[in-house]
């Protein structure tokens, strides 16, 4: 397995877990009937647990194999990660998309902001997993 | 679920094995990609661009016909 493969595990885990543990202490903080509003140390602490355990991750697989490290991505890496990129920005567009349909009918301005939070991470997610899949069974 | 293969074949194994047994990694280092990559051309898994074939010939002092061939038999 590749530094870079090895990397985008770390970056789908880091972001399953950073994510799920943002959204059970929004969902925990949110009332039968009312999404709970946007909350900014919450998130802040989100993007600190995800920047943690990325940037601990990296040294841990660097530090495994050095000699990987600081390996470049070459020709077949950049078309994997082309289109991995490509399917994450249709997955970020459908989410939006879903967002702003959602919003004409509930105009609950909480859950347009969580529709999108959730967008954008669900399409972080895609952009990782679909380069595993790729680096597994190589593209075209 | 085995990956389609390539219809582009390759003699990059043998002509890899009769360089004094040169390994992946180190023929990867010599045209600048990965052992995986080279792992995957020689299983016909990935087609490399026109600038790495070159690279891979000139490794082995050989013409880019006697790396890589269209096969015929392919369907």
């Amino acid at each position: 397995m590749s530094f870079h493969e090895k990397s985008s595990w770390i970056m789908a885990l880091s972001l399953l877990v950073s994510s799920a543990l943002y959204f059970f202490i929004m969902v925990s903080m949110s009332g039968t009937e009312d999404l709970a509003a946007p909350n900014l140390p919450v998130l802040i602490v989100f993007t600190i647990v995800l920047t943690v355990l990325a940037t601990v991750g990296h040294i841990i697989i660097a530090a495994l194999k050095p000699s990987e490290a600081i390996d470049t991505v070459d020709e077949r890496e950049q078309q994997f990660f082309a289109k991995a990129k490509s399917i994450a920005s249709n997955v970020l567009a459908i989410g939006i998309f879903i967002s702003l349909f959602l919003f004409i009918f509930s105009t609950s301005g909480n859950l347009l902001f969580y529709m999108v939070l959730g967008s954008l991470i669900v399409s972080q997610l895609t952009e990782e997993i679909m380069k595993i899949v790729f680096y597994r069974k190589a593209l075209y | 679920m085995a990956a389609k293969q390539l219809p582009v074949a390759n003699n990059v194994k043998e002509l890899r094995e009769s360089n004094s047994e040169m390994t992946q990694t180190e023929l990867g280092e010599a045209v600048g990609v990965t052992r995986q990559t080279v792992a995957a051309i020689e299983q016909r898994r990935y087609a490399p661009s026109l600038e790495t074939a070159f690279r891979i010939a000139r490794v082995f002092n050989v013409g880019i016909e006697q790396v890589f061939e269209w096969d015929e038999t392919f369907e």
